[in-house]
């Protein structure tokens, strides 16, 4: 904003309005601060607002009158410029009248003010209509068509500089200055068709390239013909501009898509899948993603929600909602997608092609088909001499499940190491395959945490067919390659290489990435997508929200990889046995997945202590605060066996209250999310026994509202609204002497203190047991869409309370209820009876 | 005995509240869910609640009516019921609007001493008029027996009458087994 103080000083008006109206003089004619030659414009003004005004002004009553006001007190201003030695810079510079010397240091900061300081021997009409344009076009672009946001500053700068060229070094240009008739201007447009006069004259008169309509030319050439080109470009951007004044649109160049390289494309995106942007916007794919850089990969950018209670239940950026997404391919560099995401949203119609796309994409485009891959086993397996590299990628791409990149750095290695993967890595008897883990980026530092184990990658175990040919291959090749996967330095296959490898073109039809997406298909359609991500360490598309939960024992991985291949080997019909079983070295203790996962024996131990250490509670309810602290461990033990049956997210009220539950359908409607739309509230079915919780929790709350009475605590609790579950805080406080006065607080649930009374048996984020609960789910084998339903994750157009949605309640009832039964009896969890009076 | 608003009590008599506070951890066979808002109304007229004006206006007030509206009472005695009615107020707004009015005794005027004098009357001397010996359950039952359907139903503690409770078993079957 330019500092008007000057101007204020100068034209020191007496009336309160014109004093108001001042700063909106100046600013419409871009005046600088110093106010150079000001007299000048306000001669200029004077003359200009003596012509008739053009009638898009006239017709516009506020414009008119406005515009007359602003006229009127430039002339009463003028009336306070003296001849004084102190004003000499505000009147007009009598010895020079190139501008830039005149108003030197305004010109690229103020455009327009030269034009209205321009004095013009040619032509002064022409410029005096220029002037009552460029006084008014913006305010009358505003009323007109309501944007006055059209226009650019750097449009601004084209005209200024464009005019202040015809007056000072284009010659044919002040020809026709000089024999234009310029006496009557009644409109806009026929301003314009003064400057279409130009442009004729111009071309008539000057020489031009042949070819002068396309391209701008060169201001700054040798060559005379480029220079008059660039000067008829700049005439003809000068109409455009102008020509938005009435209503037209001016085009303009939007940055040029295509080769990203020197920017960088979204480099990492293919290694890790997802990538944080920034402090809360994600990256994920959202298609299948074959090859890196496939350009037709279709990636997701969405900005979340992601606060500190979030933070503290140990929630997964992941799982926040997000308002909107931006999608984009990987051919669009990086700054491209960030700018566009800033400035666009994504309309509801791309919004529900992706739904539509998550749920009816049939995946046999993407997977082959049973005579196809019978015909790529065979022709694999009895490949010769040459065709064995090529056969050998083929295999590898397809047991692996990933295209050829996917075997960057891959080794033969005599012995896998236990727990370290770098890269693929396949054994010298070709018996397994290490593949390294899929990498899960989070939002959050974590502390270390007494947890299962982890994995660093999987090994998979080949089939005794497939491991006899690598075997052999290997020993064949040793004393050449060394412990190198293939004879070139990377593995690659082209897709001529491996249409010959079929003898009578049985592989025309098939493309390598069906080859290489086939299992990871059929393990996201078997085991659902985390596992087929932790097996194949490589990202399915949609929401990575399951992989934060997921963990599974490795030995459980490589038993679902061995079920997968034997359907293939069934459906197929090529014979592919597995001989040897998991010995115990297999180190079944370890777990790939989510970075903690809770054991069971974890939460068996802080069940069983929390139970012992109300009991001992109990028995001196009557000393000190005691039936305080019983409430708070009464609260946890209630939260902690509850959400081990419901998987609740501890964000909001952490606990499902006797009175949310619709009794007789022993159902829950509940909302554990932040957003408003129907994704976030769900309807899951209630396990009886967290229903009992529930209840016995009510009873307490029932038989404690006499005694936060009589602390003086019932209004308290009341003006919070009666948040239930809560927590007495300032326990500690307290000086543990009989019959001392209480003075605690009463706190709303919070998942940080939840945590934090949980502490002492189970030192775990508050959402814990949503991993357990997911993972445990997952190795009991309920279907993937049941869990997604029962603990609220899914992509786009999966959530089951969806209207296309068929998976009914009853489903999800009839699907978890056993496993819950199982899960209570292994973790012996019970409903205990609060305090009763 | 008069009914006054339940708004117009506004608590418990600063020496009351101090003794009761210390009894904070003390038990009772009913929680507020046991007894409807009508058996507490009329357990009220029985055993009326007993407060004392909070300071005498000093000014005379403009009208009566003024008067009368900005008195302010306190309970000096006849706390539990008084705490059973402020918990079942809090817990359902629809039983707050049952118990608008309470039926009270209003002491006029009471020094200190005798403030502290009933209060300690009431909490030391109620328990020992009220509370049933050993075997509360079974004398419940007893009770229950011998008193009409009627009178029982705003006492919903009668209609299930376990120690310990336990879900798998609904009232009406409970009811026959005794």
């Amino acid at each position: 904003m330019t500092d008007r103080t000057f101007a204020f000083e100068i034209f020191q008006l007496e009336h309160e309005q014109d004093r108001r109206l001042l700063p909106f003089l100046l600013e419409r004619l871009d005046a600088p601060e110093g106010l150079v030659g000001i007299a000048g414009v306000f001669q200029n003004l004077q003359e200009t607002f003596e012509l008739p005004m053009m009638l898009e002004i006239s017709n516009l009553d506020e414009v008119a009158e406005e515009t007359s006001r602003l006229a009127e007190l430039a002339h009463r201003c003028h009336a306070f410029i003296t001849t004084q030695k102190k004003h000499e810079k505000l009147l007009r510079n009598q010895e020079t009248t190139k501008l830039d010397k005149a108003l030197r240091g305004t010109l690229s900061l103020h455009p327009l003010y030269p034009l209205f300081y321009l004095h013009s021997a040619e032509n002064q009409p022409f410029f005096n209509w220029l002037r009552q344009y460029l006084f008014t076009f913006r305010q009358v672009t505003l009323k007109h068509f309501g944007r006055a946001h059209a226009f650019k500053p750097h449009d601004f700068n084209k005209i200024s500089t464009a005019m202040r060229r015809l007056t000072d070094d284009n010659p044919v240009g002040l020809q026709w200055l000089r024999q234009a008739d310029c006496r009557d201007c009644p409109s806009y447009p026929a301003f314009i068709d003064f400057l279409y006069d130009l442009k004729r004259y111009f071309v008539a008169n000057s020489a031009m390239p042949p070819n002068y309509l396309k391209g701008q030319g060169q201001y700054k050439s040798d060559n005379p013909e480029l220079v008059n080109q660039y000067l008829y470009y700049e005439i003809n951007e000068v109409i455009r501009i102008l020509s938005i004044a009435l209503g037209s649109e001016k085009k303009r160049k939007t940055r040029r898509r295509g080769k990203g390289g020197a920017h960088g494309r979204p480099g990492d995106i293919e290694h890790h899948g997802i990538s944080a942007l920034t402090g809360s916007a994600l990256l994920y794919p959202e298609t299948l993603t074959e090859a890196p850089r496939a350009e037709d990969t279709l990636y997701s950018l969405v900005e979340t929600d992601y606060g500190e209670a979030e933070i503290a239940a140990g929630e997964e950026l992941f799982e926040q909602p997000s308002q909107e997404a931006f999608v984009f391919t990987n051919y669009e560099p990086m700054e491209h997608y960030i700018t566009a995401f800033h400035g666009k949203r994504l309309t509801g119609a791309v919004r529900k092609r992706i739904e539509r796309q998550h749920q009816y994409l049939p995946s046999s485009f993407q997977s082959l088909s049973d005579i196809q891959l019978r015909h790529i086993l065979t022709a694999c397996l009895r490949a010769y001499s040459k065709n064995k590299e090529v056969a050998k990628c083929v295999l590898l791409m397809l047991f692996c499940a990933r295209d050829s990149h996917g075997f960057k750095f891959a080794k033969v290695s005599s012995s896998l190491s236990e727990n370290k993967f770098e890269a693929v890595y396949v054994r010298a008897d070709g018996a397994e395959v290490g593949l390294p883990a899929f990498a899960i980026n989070y939002q959050q530092k974590m502390q270390d945490v007494v947890a299962t184990p982890l994995a660093n990658g999987i090994k998979l175990p080949f089939p005794e067919e497939l491991a006899g040919w690598l075997a052999a291959d290997f020993e064949d090749n040793w004393y050449h390659r060394s412990d190198r996967l293939c004879d070139t330095a990377q593995m690659w296959v082209s897709a001529e290489e491996f249409q010959w490898l079929g003898s009578r073109g049985e592989l025309r039809d098939i493309s390598l990435s069906q080859v290489a997406n086939h299992l990871f298909i059929r393990a996201c359609q078997r085991f659902g997508s985390a596992t087929a991500t932790l097996m194949f360490g490589r990202p399915a598309p949609g929401s990575q929200a399951r992989l934060y939960y997921t963990a599974l024992p490795v030995a459980e991985i490589r038993t679902r990889y061995r079920e997968l291949i034997m359907e293939m080997s069934e459906s197929s019909g090529v014979n592919l046995n597995f001989v040897r079983s998991d010995g115990p070295v297999h180190t079944p203790l370890l777990s790939l997945g989510c970075r903690y996962l809770p054991t069971k024996q974890q939460y068996v131990h802080a069940i069983a202590e929390l139970r012992a250490q109300l009991e001992q509670r109990r028995k001196a309810l009557l000393q000190d605060d005691n039936w305080q602290l019983f409430h708070n461990e009464f609260t946890v033990y209630c939260i902690l066996c509850q959400g081990l049956l419901t998987g609740l997210r501890p964000t909001h009220q952490g606990f499902i209250r006797f009175s949310d539950i619709l009794h007789g359908a022993d159902v829950t409607v509940l909302r554990d999310k932040d957003t408003e739309d129907e994704f976030h509230s769900r309807i899951m079915p209630v396990h009886p026994l967290a229903i009992q919780i529930a209840e016995s929790y009510q009873n307490h709350i029932n038989a404690i509202a006499g005694r936060l009475h009589r602390i003086g605590m019932l209004e308290q609790w009341q003006s919070l609204q009666c948040p239930t579950p809560f927590f007495f805080c300032n326990l500690a406080a307290q000086p543990k002497v009989a019959g001392s006065v209480v003075h605690v607080a009463i706190s709303a649930f919070r998942p940080k203190q939840y945590a934090e009374l949980l502490a002492p048996w189970l030192d775990l984020p508050a959402n814990s047991h949503r991993r357990f609960l997911r993972s445990y789910l997952d190795m009991e084998r309920v279907p993937a869409e049941m869990i997604d339903a029962y603990l609220g994750h899914g992509n786009l157009g999966e959530h089951f309370w969806h209207a296309q949605s068929t998976l009914s309640l009853t489903d999800i009832r009839q699907a978890l209820k056993p496993r819950l039964d199982k899960l209570i009896q292994q973790l012996d969890i019970r409903a205990v009876t609060g305090l009763c009076a | 005995m008069q009914e006054i608003e339940f708004h117009r009590i506004s608590g418990l008599h600063p020496k009351a509240a101090e003794l009761v506070e210390k009894l904070h951890a003390a038990t009772y066979t009913a929680t507020v869910k046991d007894i409807e808002p009508a058996g507490l109304l009329a357990l009220a007229r029985l055993y009326p609640i007993h407060v004392v004006e909070r300071g005498a206006p000093k000014v005379a007030a403009t009208t009566d009516d003024a008067v009368h509206n900005s008195n302010k009472f306190q309970v000096v005695a006849g706390f539990r019921l008084y705490e059973l009615i402020c918990a079942a107020r809090v817990l359902s707004a629809q039983d707050a609007q049952q118990l608008n009015l309470i039926p009270v005794v209003i002491h006029p005027r009471l020094k200190t001493a005798e403030v502290i004098k009933l209060a300690e009357l009431d909490l030391a001397g109620s328990p020992l008029l009220f509370s049933l010996g050993n075997k509360v359950f079974e004398q419940l039952r007893l009770i229950k027996k011998h008193v009409s359907g009627d009178t029982l139903s705003s006492l919903p503690k009668y209609r299930n009458l376990r120690y310990v409770k336990d879900d798998s078993l609904s009232p009406e079957v409970d009811e026959s087994n005794d």
